[in-house]
């Protein structure tokens, strides 16, 4: 078979559909705008934890042995198998004890289920690419942890920690039942203003939420190569400039 | 921190799934859960449930097997173009079935078929279980087929041994990953799906949030009833899979 | 069973990698295929075993064109670089795979031979390095081939394990009369098993002969070896000096040198001619050694 006729196959399912998503008119839905602020607060604190406690995850993962860490990766990745929705009910009434129910907090924490397993796992096979002996090297070029990440490990493991932020930007914001059932409708998300709409007959409006759902992760993509970009363009100019 | 700390993320992670687990149990009686075997509803939710999450997962499954085989090689644009569906969140996916399909007869959203969902899912699974597989693929060594042939091996026990046991695991934990996935999920049913039977994650949710207090202990006996079940799969699959994953994962590194 | 590749050619889309290729090894011989990495020896090792297809030219097993044959009807099997075992099977699994009758103590007589007795219910990853490939070398013999193709079957081996492969290998095969091809891009390696050479370049064969001369005239082959080192006091020993000769004869040792961690004599024949011989192990009565050149 050809593979460029496949190529094409895929292509056209996969596209064709994005193709009448542009609404006719594209008005700012004052709605939507609003709960934006709520939304990438939101989207930069659970993608900030996830690489935080994802990184360490899944560098121990990747090259600790034992049976502690055997459990620990299956625990981790509970989440992924278990019926995360329905466990909430009993975490909700937790949080009202806690008083994190109905707060941002409570919601963020939440949201850590559905995500950080995809993000341990991602972290532990970007980890594994690398090898302890690459890794081992990088300890001994460069002693200081942070410097080490700046210049080393960072670049090195630029597609994981893109892809990280792009899965749980994509998770975070498909959330609509985990989001109202915890944040109990006042902390307001984009998938709160969404999904009625979807059910609703505004035909227009629901195009132009859809180009928020989908343009939001696409921007933040876009972001980060840019950022990344920037990263390795400065770490090997400071290289350059390094004196022996 | 030089070879990591996995204790932050079990200490959220297990500790949420848990305690919420717990709190699910001690909000139930035995009559609760005495009053599920008879639970009709309960039963058709879970048959069409069951019936979507299935179809969902081995046609994705079957898909992305082939796209991967075929790509082994070289992917070139296909793979840039099959990442594009992980962009879109599923609320969004599920819109692109409303907008197509909707005049759609037996095909489209709110018929009993339930194709709507199924093709939804097609959609967003089959990109994940694609990139879930590939590197498998990319990993295998040919040599094993080469070797089966020079052995005398038929086709089939040569495919196994070179590369099937190799597949096996990797495929079954995307598909459980999946198959949970569908079966649970709440956001696409709730918009695409018919308002009896509901898939199960929309019959429990809407039983807890919209129905009176005493709804509420069905609730957390449905969960925690699927909780244990899918507890016990897991534990199963893993106490299978483990020796002979290791066996694989050691074996080859020689 | 004698192996004949007549005039083979390879090319893969235009690129032409092997060119015209003539080689012959006798029933029950070893022959060398010795070149460096990209001369085209492990492809024309895949075209004799059928793993891939010939451009041009034929390949006869004995009486029977084989050049059209899926490999498993031409009655050859390889070791590759690496042992290969089936991961997800035992040891003894492994073996039983490669044999083709259902022989009652197959599996068992195989494992003894190979140093690996007892240890059939072990899986891959509790064999070292050397015990997989001996597993691997039992699973390739057990199935009575003809021929036997070796991929570079030491690289992946330290030089004990090395040595021992070999004598194993040497061993098992010379016992079932099978023909040996081994692809090596160690030229010691050629001259401690094989009992003729061909030297490859550039996917053509550049120089062919018996170790022995070959290493006194080839400049591709020649070893370049100077025999200092230590002073061995002198001793007497039967040895048998192979190839040439197949009953062994008192010699004298006067020289001894350590390379590669190959042992090379210089000894003296009665008739006064002066060999120098390899062995990969400390001298023993009537042991076998190869003679690698004469001494003027």
């Amino acid at each position: 078979m050809n593979r460029r006729l496949v190529t094409i196959c895929i292509t056209g399912f996969i596209i064709a559909p994005l193709v009448g998503i542009f609404p006719e008119t594209f008005t700012l839905n004052p709605r939507i705008v609003e709960t934006l602020g709520t939304t990438l607060l939101m989207i930069v604190a659970v993608t900030a934890l996830n690489h935080l406690i994802g990184y360490a995850a899944g560098k121990a993962i990747a090259f600790q042995t034992g049976r502690f860490i055997q459990i620990a990766e299956l625990l981790i990745s509970l989440p992924l198998f278990l019926p995360v929705l329905l466990l909430s009910f009993g975490l909700y009434l937790t949080w009202i004890r806690l008083g994190l129910a109905d707060q941002f907090l409570g919601v963020l924490l939440v949201l850590l289920l559905p995500t950080l397993p995809y993000t341990v796992r991602l972290y532990t096979n970007g980890f594994q690419a690398l090898g302890e002996q690459l890794l081992e090297q990088t300890v001994l070029v460069e002693a200081n942890r942070w410097k080490r990440f700046f210049f080393l490990v960072g670049p090195l493991l630029r597609p994981t920690l893109q892809s990280v932020t792009l899965l749980v930007t994509v998770i975070t914001l498909s959330q609509y039942a985990l989001v109202v059932l915890i944040g109990g409708g006042v902390v307001r998300m984009l998938a709160l203003e969404v999904f009625p709409l979807y059910s609703g007959n505004a035909a227009d409006a629901a195009k132009e939420a859809t180009i928020w759902l989908i343009g939001l992760p696409l921007v933040i993509h876009v972001g980060q190569v840019g950022f990344f970009s920037l990263w390795i363009r400065i770490v090997r100019r400071l290289l350059d400039g390094r004196k022996n | 921190m030089w070879r990591g700390n996995a204790f932050p993320a079990v200490f959220l992670i297990a500790g949420m799934v848990l305690y919420g687990l717990f709190v699910s149990v001690s909000m139930t009686t035995i009559a609760d859960y005495q009053s599920l075997l008879t639970d009709s509803v309960l039963i058709e939710s879970l048959t069409l449930s069951l019936y979507v999450a299935s179809s969902s997962t081995l046609l994705s499954l079957g898909i992305a097997f082939g796209l991967a085989q075929f790509f082994t090689q070289r992917t070139g644009l296909a793979e840039q173009v099959l990442a594009l569906p992980l962009f879109i969140p599923h609320l969004g996916a599920a819109y692109l079935a409303i907008l197509y399909l909707s005049n759609i007869p037996v095909i489209g959203p709110h018929e009993t078929s339930h194709l709507s969902l199924i093709l939804t899912y097609i959609y967003k699974e089959t990109p994940f279980i694609f990139f879930y597989l590939l590197p498998v693929f990319r990993r295998l060594d040919h040599r094993y087929e080469e070797l089966g042939q020079l052995l005398g091996l038929s086709k089939i026990r040569r495919f196994w041994h070179g590369k099937g046991i190799f597949l096996l695991f990797p495929a079954l934990e995307a598909s459980f990953i999946v198959f949970a996935f569908v079966l649970f999920a709440y956001e696409v049913p709730a918009l695409l799906g018919v308002t009896y039977p509901k898939m199960i994650g929309v019959y429990v949710f809407d039983l807890y949030t919209q129905g009176d207090l005493s709804q509420q202990p069905t609730a957390f006996a449905i969960s925690v009833v699927l909780t244990v079940c899918l507890l016990l799969i897991l534990a199963g699959f893993t106490w299978w899979i483990r020796p002979i994953t290791e066996r694989l994962s050691k074996g080859r590194i020689e | 069973m004698d192996v004949r590749i007549n005039k083979v050619t390879k090319r893969f889309g235009k690129t032409t990698v092997l060119q015209d290729i003539e080689l012959t090894i006798a029933s029950g011989q070893c022959v060398a295929l010795v070149g460096p990495s990209g001369s085209g020896k492990t492809t024309l090792l895949r075209l004799i075993a059928g793993l891939e297809k010939v451009s041009d030219g034929t390949i006869h097993f004995g009486t029977k064109d084989v050049t059209k044959r899926v490999p498993n009807k031409r009655g050859v099997t390889m070791l590759f670089q690496r042992p290969l075992l089936f991961p997800h099977l035992n040891v003894g699994q492994n073996i039983r795979l490669g044999m083709k009758g259902n022989e009652e103590h197959g599996v068992a007589k195989w494992l003894e031979r190979v140093g690996l007795a007892g240890r059939e219910a072990d899986f891959v990853h509790q064999l070292s390095g050397g015990e997989q490939q001996r597993a691997s070398l039992a699973r390739a013999l057990a199935g009575e081939p003809d021929f036997l193709l070796l991929d570079e079957p030491f690289s992946s081996l330290d030089l004990p394990r090395r040595r021992e492969l070999r004598t194993l290998i040497r061993r098992l095969t010379e016992q079932q009369g099978v023909t040996t091809l081994l692809v090596t891009h160690d030229r010691e390696e050629a001259m401690a098993m094989a009992d003729y050479v061909y030297v490859m370049q550039a996917g053509r064969i550049i120089e062919q002969g018996r170790p022995v001369a070959l290493s006194e005239a080839s400049p591709f082959f020649g070893d370049g070896l100077e025999l200092g080192g230590t002073w061995q006091p002198l001793s007497e020993i039967e040895l048998v000096l192979r190839p040439t000769n197949q009953v062994s004869e008192r010699v004298t040792i006067t020289k001894e040198l350590i390379q590669y961690g190959v042992r090379f004599y210089e000894i003296e024949r009665a008739s006064g001619e002066r060999l120098v011989v390899q062995t990969t192990e400390r001298f023993a009565e009537a042991m076998t050694v190869y003679v690698v050149r004469k001494e003027a």
